[in-house]
């Protein structure tokens, strides 16, 4: 399916960038050739340049947020420390 | 030391991440950390870092947390031995008089992954004062194997041919002893939950198990839908990967005797933390470097 970033790309790209996606999506290539790993390349171009993957870690930061809201009822411990610690690590999680 | 920190693209990714949290994003609303009435010191210090300037944060970072320096090392520290304690209980349930079993699960097992799951299990039981440390390692280990069992199956629907960084079991043992492999672990795991001993413990990891299975499959049905809405991929994000996390977290609290609303509220810190760790995963599909939000290329 579709995940979040091409989603956000999708709702700011200019008609042509919005085609090629939904093309894309609907019929995913399979890297096995060089035409393929050229059309995923400008997909991956597209979401990014459409503040596909920014809109995901803005809505992902949001939902750590919410994670984070919840901890100001939980008494407070290293380990409380640590869940907050844990959701932070998360957010900034890199390959 | 401050130029030694600014050229270290690390640590200016970290920092430009964490930006995220506390600026306006083009094209998005404005986002603020909300500060409750009863802050505890590590919101405190992100509601500093908002409104004060930059003199006193060399105070603050003398005093309190700094989410720029974490390290999952310190996040481990309050429950190390615990975390030490499921690793080996991991190790010794993943025996089996079948050869290819052990080999398998130790390939999948021990390939690097952090132990997140059992990590927020074991926290939460912490939190909530638990001493019921065999349960709570039981709980944790089973947690484990279940996400181990639903990598084994998406990596063969999926067709996936690595998984950090290695090749996956279905590429080297192939597709039907990848899935009863990953059906062993689903029946080791609930050999574990049932001698924890409590129906509704039981109870929660059937209906997370039935949730993740519905939305897997509610994945396949969206599977090159180009019209797939937001909210069908927050359902389904929620299913095949939140619901663990919050699973981890009920049932730890749950094994603690917390109360109601405490299970409520730390089933939802990781319900929410789900969400954002598979959202960060899909973003990270797009490549590790996100340009577009101006961070350095990783």
């Amino acid at each position: 399916m579709a995940a979040q970033p091409t989603m956000l790309a999708l709702q700011q790209a200019d008609p042509n960038d919005a085609a090629f996606l939904r093309k894309l999506l609907s019929n995913t290539p399979s890297t096995g050739d060089q035409s393929d790993k050229s059309s995923l390349l400008q997909g991956v171009h597209i979401v990014r340049n459409c503040g596909g993957v920014t809109g995901t870690l803005h809505l992902a930061a949001q939902e750590i947020n919410h994670a984070l809201s919840q901890l100001s009822v939980v008494p407070p411990s290293p380990s409380t420390t640590a869940l907050a610690q844990l959701a932070h690590f998360t957010l900034q999680r890199q390959q | 030391m401050k130029t030694k920190q600014t050229r270290d693209p690390e640590a200016t990714t970290r920092r430009r991440i964490l930006r995220l949290t506390t600026t306006r994003i083009k094209g998005f609303v404005p986002f603020l950390l909300p500060i409750p009435l009863q802050t505890p010191s590590y919101l405190t210090v992100q509601r500093e870092r908002i409104v004060t300037p930059c003199k006193s944060l060399s105070k603050m970072r003398r005093q309190t947390y700094q989410p720029e320096s974490i390290s999952f090392h310190d996040i481990i520290a309050p429950v190390h031995a615990d975390f030490a304690a499921v690793d080996a209980m991991i190790q010794a349930s993943l025996q089996s008089d079948v050869p290819l079993i052990a080999e398998i699960n130790a390939y999948l097992i021990n390939s690097g992954g952090k132990r997140l799951r059992p990590l927020i299990a074991l926290l939460c039981g912490q939190v909530m004062g638990s001493a019921d440390d065999a349960r709570q390692h039981k709980l944790a280990t089973a947690v484990e194997f279940l996400h181990n069992a639903t990598l084994l199956h998406d990596d063969v629907v999926d067709s996936s041919n690595l998984r950090r960084g290695r090749k996956t079991t279905h590429t080297v043992w192939g597709n039907a002893t990848s899935i009863l492999v990953g059906d062993f672990l689903i029946s080791r795991s609930l050999q574990l939950l049932t001698q924890i001993d409590s129906m509704p413990i039981l109870r929660v990891f059937a209906e997370t198990t039935n949730l993740i299975a519905e939305g897997e499959v509610l994945q396949l049905l969206h599977c090159k839908n180009p019209e797939t809405s937001l909210a069908q991929y927050q359902e389904v994000i929620k299913r095949k990967t939140a619901a663990m996390f919050e699973a981890a977290a009920r049932g730890a609290a749950m094994i603690a005797n917390a109360s109601p609303p405490t299970v409520e509220t730390v089933s939802a810190y990781a319900l929410h933390l789900g969400n954002a760790f598979q959202m960060i995963d899909d973003a990270l599909d797009y490549g590790s470097s996100t340009d577009d939000a101006g961070f350095t290329t990783g």
